[in-house]
């Protein structure tokens, strides 16, 4: 199946784009609830981050 | 015209709103960290992926699209690949963790805290500083292009009309990342989009029968650049001439990989709460990103049969639009597709350049005030920061214009695809000076400070070196080879097996080099304190 294409490279490009947000579909249905659950409060070191970073985005 | 009105007005107000909310109430980075505030994954990944797409995409690189073809759906595979997946779930969640383990803020305090080094910030800072309007610049072409040709105004009305309305929305709203202003200019952009090629698609009687049609047409454009190499639109062209060196190690190389070291857009996976959300948005992001960049690269490329179909036309995209590349996706949409889909797709490019201009001057006021003003002066200095980061804004911003301005006049008429060709440069010197410091600080315990500063200058100076005086691109434009040399380029054209010097992108020398010298250079000097890097290193927990 060329899809309308001259070159099998073209082809070849046009379905890893399709199979690449598939992978990212898929990967990111199955991983919904991996990488750890937000912490109910953050760490104190993510509290300081935030503290600096409210300060930072206040001057812009 | 009236509708256009209405809805340029509705679309000011809702983001107008958006930001003042998020003034008063809400501040994006911080509260989305704090617990028991969720802010849905989809919000996240289209904000990203709003700052990642911007007019120079659709603009720019549709415009590539409909000249060179659609080999540049490689750039898109890699822009999922790389700019989604590679980045997020492999990158992602490492800078978040170095980021907040050092109290980091910016790219260049991630990078200086990483090494230990106020150079590095001071080097990536001014940097980003003196490059970043070169990519925010054709940015607001992108979008001027789209307005002069739909409003049928001069350019630099166009040009005038849309940075006042940039500078009067970053006045009023302010660079405060305001994640659901991001999200739904995202969101805007995604249904423009898949409308417009979905319209694109169905006037050519079908997907397949669009491409065939696109080959059918190939001949037409072979006559015209078959000598450099072109095969038509459905083909790569031919191995190792000219317009593949352009395709392949400029706009595919250079964009795709660039993106994994854009100070604009790592800084955002600091503001997550977890790995979770990430994963989480790698979902949206991939579908976001293949809608947006296939979606321009093929309705580009497509749009040469309605050109070529008009009869009052009767010609490729290229020579419909003078040359002019940068005008082909706003002529195609103005001259081939419904109105209102016209004046959708206007806001839909508003919403592309706002999005990602404002990521930009973000980035680029972090840079001067906190990088360059607090980072290498700290307390001695008399001005607050503040005064400091709007005084950086205000000059890049006028930095930007001005090239925005003067880029197509120096370049009018040259065939040049000055919107891609400006995004390329910024992403090929990002990834050369940036990315193995970066990357390498990440995952690597052995790079020291001297291979980091090291490898980084080698980047930066082989990519200028190559910019100025061997990739005839932008060398014929830049003059000093010529004026040094005689030539536009030193190499001329000289040719060794596939490799034709003066179109080799100056990444594909510079980014190995720069990866070589940081190995090389980290392996005999000092390590950095063992108990530094055993904090950075230190497991990671979620």
């Amino acid at each position: 199946m060329t899809l309308g294409f001259a070159d099998p490279w073209i082809t070849l490009a046009f379905l890893l784009c399709l199979g690449s947000a598939a992978l990212c579909v898929i990967y990111g249905y199955l991983n919904w609830n991996s990488g750890g659950d937000a912490p109910e409060k953050p760490s104190p070191e993510d509290e300081a981050w935030i503290h600096e970073e409210e300060e930072l985005e206040d001057e812009l | 015209m009236f509708f256009l009105t209405i809805l340029v007005i509705i679309y000011l107000f809702v983001m107008g709103y958006l930001a003042y909310r998020g003034y008063r109430g809400t501040r994006t980075a911080t509260d989305y960290l704090i617990a028991g505030r969720e802010i849905h994954p989809v919000v996240m990944a289209l904000s990203y992926g709003a700052a990642f797409i911007s007019t120079s995409a659709v603009v720019g690189f549709g415009g590539v699209a409909a000249v060179y073809g659609l080999g540049i759906l490689w750039l898109c595979f890699l822009n999922i690949f790389v700019g989604i997946f590679i980045a997020f779930v492999v990158l992602g969640s490492r800078t978040r963790f170095i980021g907040h383990k050092l109290n980091a803020h910016t790219f260049p305090e991630l990078l200086s805290k990483r090494y230990q080094s106020i150079f590095i910030q001071g080097l990536v800072a001014v940097l980003i500083l003196l490059f970043m309007p070169l990519y925010s610049g054709v940015v607001l072409m992108g979008a001027s292009k789209f307005i002069e040709v739909r409003l049928g105004i001069g350019y630099e009305t166009a040009l005038f009309f849309f940075a006042t309305l940039v500078a009067m929305y970053v006045a009023v709203g302010g660079l405060k990342g305001v994640m659901y202003a991001d999200a739904l200019q995202g969101g805007i952009m995604l249904v423009g989009m898949l409308t417009l090629l979905i319209m694109t698609y169905a006037g050519l009687g079908g997907i397949t029968g669009a491409h065939q049609q696109l080959t059918d047409l190939s001949p037409r454009i072979i006559e015209i650049m078959g000598d450099r190499g072109h095969q038509g639109w459905t083909a790569m062209p031919t191995f190792g001439s000219q317009i593949w060196w352009v395709l392949v190690s400029s706009i595919i190389f250079g964009v795709g990989i660039g993106v994994l070291a854009q100070p604009q857009l790592a800084v955002r996976y600091m503001t997550v709460k977890s790995r979770r959300e990430l994963n989480r948005a790698v979902l949206v992001g991939g579908v976001f990103i293949l809608v947006l960049t296939g979606g321009a690269f093929i309705t580009g490329a497509l749009s040469n049969l309605y050109f070529y179909n008009d009869p009052e036309v009767n010609e490729i995209a290229l020579i419909a639009a003078n040359r002019d590349i940068d005008q082909i996706i706003p002529r195609f949409i103005t001259n081939y597709m419904p109105g209102w889909l016209g004046d959708v797709f206007f806001v839909t490019l508003m919403a592309a350049a706002m999005s990602t201009v404002c990521s930009q001057f973000h980035a680029m006021g972090a840079a001067a005030g906190r990088d360059v003003y607090e980072g290498l002066i700290g307390s001695a200095g008399k001005w607050s920061s503040i005064v400091v980061v709007r005084l950086g804004i205000l000059v890049t911003f006028l930095m930007s214009v001005a090239l925005a301005y003067i880029l197509p006049v120096h370049l009018a008429g040259a065939g040049a695809a000055i919107v891609a060709r400006g995004t390329a440069i910024f992403f090929g010197l990002c990834a050369a000076t940036f990315m193995p410091m970066y990357v390498g600080g990440l995952y690597f315990r052995f790079i020291t400070r001297s291979g980091a500063i090291w490898g980084a200058l080698t980047g930066f100076v082989i990519s200028a070196f190559w910019l100025t005086f061997v990739h005839r691109q932008e060398s014929s434009v830049l003059l000093l080879s010529d004026y040094l040399f005689g030539k536009p380029t030193i190499v001329g054209d000289a040719r060794t097996g596939f490799i034709l010097w003066a179109e080799v992108d100056p990444l594909v020398v510079a980014l190995p080099a720069s990866i070589i010298v940081t190995v090389l250079v980290s392996l005999f000097t000092r390590p950095l304190p063992e108990e530094h890097l055993a904090q950075c290193f230190e497991t990671e927990r979620s």
